[in-house]
C-alpha cells in the first residue's frame, strides 16, 4: 500500500526509534503496521449482522493513557498517544470476548458462506481521531477482524450506536452506559480486571443473571420491599405469568438466532456458542417462573443455574464464560476475583436511583 | 459585466491570507416571489453564515462581499474564491472545470457553533496517474489553509472540527487516509469508518456544513 502524492518521504521503513522522537506535524510518512495478509471477508450490512460496540477503553489497555488524560490533560493525552503511535496498546477487558466473536464468525461463514448473519464488531470511541492511527495499528497488531469505526472527538456515540443497529455496546464509561439503556440499546459497563482467567477459545460462553439483565427488575423491587419469603410466595403465585423484558433479553434472543443456525447443520451437543442463566433465584420455588418466562419468549438458555442465594463466583469458575452480565456490582466484583470477565448493568431498582416517578431511597443492595 | 457590492464598515486584516468563501445567494436567502420590496426568509446557507462569523471572530478578521453575475465563474475568478458553496450541482460542475474548487452544501440544517467540514475518502487518496487538474490544484490550496486555520485553535472548543468519513474501504482506507491528510498539515478532529455501511444516517448525525468530495455525483 502506498500513497505518492509527490511529497518527499523523510524516513522509509518501521524505524521506531526515530519516530518516537519525530514531533507530531512534521510531513512524515510513517508506515502502517500490516494487517492481516490473508483475503479479508467484507463486513455484513448493519441491518442483517448483530452489532457489537466496544469502547476503546475495553478493547484494549489505555491505563497509562488515561491517567496521562486525568493528570495532564487533553493536549498532552494526544500527544503522548501520537508519540507512541507505533506502539500497539495490549488487551483490554473486551478483548477475549471479541477475539471468541471472530472465532464464531470464522465457523459460519464456513457453514454459510453467503450470509450476513455474524457478529460485526464496531469500535466505538469518544476518542478524537489523532488516536485512530493508533488504534488502527493496534488492530491491526492483533490480527483483530474490526472494519468500522466511530471516533467522535468529544461528541456522544449513543446516535452512531442507533444508526448501526448496535445489539450490544461495551464501554468503561458507566453514563454512556446509561444513556445507551436508555435508548433501548442493551448495554453494559466493563472493568480492568486484575486477574482474567483462561477461556475457550472453541466456544463462546455467554452468561446472564435474571433479574434486572434478562428480566425486568420487578421481582427484586418485591424482594427489597418485602424481603426474600414474600419474594419466593409471589414467584411462584405468578409462576405462569411472564416477567417483563429485560435490557439484555435482545441480545440473548440475537444469540440464539445465531445458535439456531449452527442446530440447521448438526451441531447442537457442541455449539460454538453457548449460554447460560447464573441466578440467585431457587429452583424449588421462584425458578420456574424465569424459565417458564424464556419459554413464552421463545428463547432457550443452554444451562440455568438456580444458586439460591449462593456466591456466583464458584460457578463462574466453572463454568468459565467469556463475558458475564449483572446489574449488582457486589456480584461483579465477585466474578471478577475469580477471573471472570464480569460486566455491569445498570439498569433497575439495585442501581439506588428513582426510576421513572418511583421513589426508593435504598443505595445499597444486599445480596440476594 | 461583474458588479461587486463591497461591505466596507468592516477591514480586511491581511487580504491576501484570507480563505475567500462565495456562496450563491440563492442559498443565502430564500425569496420566493422576488417582488423586491419583502424581505426574504432565511436559506440553507443561513447557519453556514452564522458559523463562519463566529469562526472569523476568534480569528478577529472580517469581510464578506456580494457579488452578482450572470457568468458568475469570471466572478468567482476575479474575487479569488478558495471555495464556492452552491446548493446546485451544476453550478459547482461549472465552477470546478474552470479552477475554482466547489463543494455541495448541505441542505439539511446545520449547527450554527461550530464550522463541521467532511472530508469524504475519495477526495483525499487520488490516483497520481495523470497529472493534477485545475481543480485539484484548487483543492490542495484550499485544503492547505483550511489545516492552517485550524491549527489555530486548541483541541477542545475550537469553532471549526475536520471530520474524516471512509464510506467503502475498511481500517486500511480510512488509516491511509488519516496518513495523507496529516502529510499535508490537516489533522482531524473526529474520523468516521463505514466499510460499506449505509452513509445517509451517520451524515445525518455528522451535520456537516459541507463535504468535500472529489465526484460531485457522490
Amino acid at each position: 500500500m502506498s500513497q505518492n502524492n509527490g511529497h518527499t518521504l523523510t524516513a522509509r521503513g518501521p524505524d521506531l526509534t526515530s519516530i518516537s522522537n519525530r514531533a507530531p506535524w512534521e510531513d512524515a510518512r510513517m508506515k502502517l503496521k500490516p494487517s492481516t495478509p490473508t483475503r479479508k471477508p467484507k463486513p455484513p450490512k448493519p441491518e442483517n449482522a448483530i452489532t457489537i460496540g466496544v469502547s476503546a477503553r475495553v478493547l484494549f489497555n489505555m491505563e497509562k493513557e488515561q491517567q496521562i488524560y486525568e493528570q495532564q490533560g487533553l493536549e498532552d493525552y494526544i500527544k503522548y498517544q501520537v508519540e507512541h503511535e507505533t506502539q500497539p496498546f495490549s488487551p483490554g477487558p473486551a478483548f477475549s470476548f471479541v477475539k471468541a466473536l471472530e472465532a464464531v464468525n470464522t465457523q459460519l461463514r464456513e457453514l454459510y458462506p453467503d450470509s450476513e448473519e455474524l457478529f460485526d464488531v464496531v469500535l466505538m470511541t469518544n476518542n478524537h481521531a489523532y488516536v485512530g492511527l493508533r488504534l488502527i495499528n493496534t488492530i491491526n497488531h492483533h490480527q483483530l477482524f474490526i472494519e468500522r469505526f466511530c471516533m467522535t472527538g468529544g461528541n456522544s456515540p449513543i446516535g452512531y450506536l442507533k444508526a448501526y443497529h448496535t445489539n450490544l455496546y461495551l464501554s468503561s464509561d458507566p453514563d454512556k452506559v446509561r444513556e445507551a439503556l436508555e435508548e433501548g440499546i442493551a448495554a453494559a459497563t466493563m472493568f480492568t480486571q486484575e486477574k482474567i482467567t483462561e477461556v475457550s477459545d472453541t466456544q463462546l460462553r455467554v452468561a446472564f443473571d435474571g433479574d434486572a439483565v434478562l428480566f425486568s427488575d420487578e421481582s427484586e423491587r418485591i424482594y427489597k420491599a418485602h424481603g426474600l419469603d414474600k419474594f419466593f410466595e409471589h414467584e411462584k403465585a405468578h409462576e405462569n405469568k411472564p416477567l417483563d423484558h429485560g435490557p439484555l433479553k435482545g441480545f440473548l434472543e440475537a444469540l440464539g438466532k445465531l445458535q439456531k443456525k449452527f442446530y440447521g447443520k448438526g451441531q447442537r451437543m457442541d455449539c460454538p456458542i453457548r449460554t447460560y442463566l447464573v441466578t440467585a433465584r431457587s429452583a424449588a420455588s421462584s425458578g420456574t417462573r424465569a424459565l417458564k418466562t424464556l419459554r413464552s419468549w421463545g428463547l432457550e438458555i443452554d444451562e440455568a443455574l438456580f444458586l439460591a442465594g449462593a456466591p456466583k463466583g464458584p460457578m463462574l469458575e466453572k463454568i468459565r464464560p467469556h463475558i458475564f452480565f449483572d446489574d449488582q456490582m457486589f456480584h461483579v466484583e465477585g466474578a471478577a476475583e475469580i477471573g471472570t470477565v464480569a460486566c455491569h448493568v445498570p439498569y433497575g431498582i439495585s442501581q439506588g436511583m428513582p426510576k421513572k416517578g418511583i421513589n426508593d431511597k435504598e443505595t445499597s443492595s444486599a445480596p440476594k | 459585466m461583474v458588479s461587486t457590492i463591497q461591505n466596507t464598515d468592516v477591514k480586511q486584516k491581511e487580504a491576501d491570507r484570507a480563505v475567500v468563501v462565495a456562496v450563491t445567494s440563492r442559498a443565502v436567502f430564500d425569496c420566493g416571489v422576488d417582488d423586491g420590496d419583502e424581505v426574504c426568509e432565511v436559506g440553507v446557507a443561513f447557519p453556514l453564515l452564522q458559523v463562519l462569523q463566529r469562526v472569523n471572530e476568534r480569528l478577529e478578521i472580517s469581510r464578506f462581499c456580494f457579488s452578482s453575475e450572470e457568468d458568475f465563474t469570471e466572478s468567482l475568478l476575479k474575487n479569488n474564491v478558495h471555495l464556492f458553496l452552491t446548493t446546485d450541482r451544476d453550478e459547482a460542475a461549472q465552477a470546478s472545470q474552470k479552477g475554482v474548487f466547489s463543494a455541495l452544501l448541505n441542505e439539511k440544517v446545520a449547527s450554527s457553533e461550530q464550522l463541521r467540514v467532511v472530508f469524504c475518502e475519495d477526495a483525499v487518496i487520488r490516483t497520481d496517474t495523470e497529472p493534477p487538474s485545475a481543480s485539484q490544484d484548487a483543492a490542495q490550496s484550499f485544503w492547505a489553509q483550511l489545516g492552517e486555520m485550524r491549527r489555530r485553535f486548541g483541541v477542545l472548543d475550537s469553532p471549526l472540527s475536520l471530520l474524516l468519513l471512509t464510506s467503502r474501504g475498511g481500517r486500511e482506507s480510512c488509516g491511509a487516509a488519516l496518513q495523507t491528510l496529516r502529510s499535508r498539515g490537516l489533522n482531524m478532529d473526529e474520523a468516521y469508518c463505514l466499510a460499506g455501511a449505509p452513509r445517509s444516517p451517520i451524515l445525518s448525525l455528522l451535520r456537516p456544513h459541507f463535504l468535500l468530495i472529489n465526484h460531485l455525483e457522490d
